[in-house]
């Protein structure tokens, strides 16, 4: 007797995850992914929609140029390198990290990584946070080379009080009701 | 990959095919600062023959979206398929963007 399959569409769940999310800006980097082999890519700095999410993060989507499987390879290899806890010692806010593969069954001729940094709830999403903290701590812990952050939005210069507070499923909460189905 | 220009009424029709890479992104880009500093404001992207995008063409989208945001205006896409639609989804471009089916629908959402 076959038995019945309950699917998940975790390509779906992440689009949801991300019309939570918006965009505050976003640069494109260099990087050395091996031995005389360079990868170039794209990453977006995101954060909860107000009202989405119990707990402030900054959400990082790296998308990197992968024209074949072997370059898909060399880059996950390097992407899995990273030790994104060492931002404990660089970002003073940081409070822990989830890093999402997303490992698609058709290939794209990209690599995608989502990085989600959660930070303390008094973390302002400001320009001066994002150019002086999160961007070079980024930067460091990673090893890229990156041009300059364009911000999508205005956002305040300095911390005037603003949070990235927000109330209901952050994508790590999403993420641990799937596992609990 | 190769670009096509058509000025309508109340839109510039941007049709791209082939393949928007680190290398022909730039081209696209190039081309759309060019309408953009000639006045035109609202852009339909017709992406119906594009096989492939990358992290580049993603980029020099948004840079284009971010010098048309703050000149009031609009960027829209058509006929996003396979591929390239997933790589939209994924990045989340379908919640920055409004993606249509086709160049009608998109026409038509403009009014």
């Amino acid at each position: 007797m076959k038995g019945k399959h309950t699917g998940i569409d975790l390509h779906q769940q992440f689009i949801e995850v991300f019309n939570r999310e918006e965009m505050l800006a976003f640069f494109d980097f260099r990087t050395e992914t091996s031995q005389a082999n360079f990868a170039t890519g794209l990453c977006k700095i995101s954060k909860p929609k107000e009202g989405t999410s119990d707990t402030p993060y900054f959400s990082l989507l790296f998308i990197i140029e992968t024209p074949d499987e072997e370059t898909w390879r060399i880059v996950d290899s390097w992407f899995s390198s990273i030790n994104w806890d060492d931002l404990r010692n660089r970002l003073p806010e940081f409070e822990s990290v989830l890093s999402i593969p997303f490992t698609l069954q058709k290939f794209t001729g990209n690599f995608f990584q989502e990085i989600d940094i959660y930070v303390r709830e008094d973390t302002p999403p400001s320009r001066s946070f994002i150019l002086g903290a999160l961007f070079p701590a980024v930067r460091s812990v990673s090893g890229i080379d990156p041009g300059e952050p364009v911000f999508w939005e205005d956002l305040p210069s300095s911390n005037n009080g603003h949070t990235i507070e927000s109330s209901n499923a952050s994508l790590l909460e999403r993420l641990q009701n799937l596992i609990r189905l | 990959m190769e670009i096509q220009v058509k000025k309508e009424d109340k839109v510039t029709i941007v049709s791209v095919s082939g393949k928007m890479d680190a290398v022909t992104a730039p081209d696209y880009e190039k081309r759309l600062q060019e309408l953009v500093a000639a006045g035109d404001k609202v852009f339909i992207n017709d992406f119906s023959d594009l096989v492939y995008i990358s992290s580049a063409g993603l980029r020099s989208i948004l840079a284009t979206a971010k010098d048309l945001k703050s000149r009031n205006g609009k960027l829209l896409f058509a006929g996003i398929k396979g591929p390239v639609k997933d790589v939209f989804e994924i990045s989340g471009f379908g919640s920055l963007f409004q993606l249509h089916e086709s160049l009608d629908s998109a026409r038509n959402s403009i009014g």
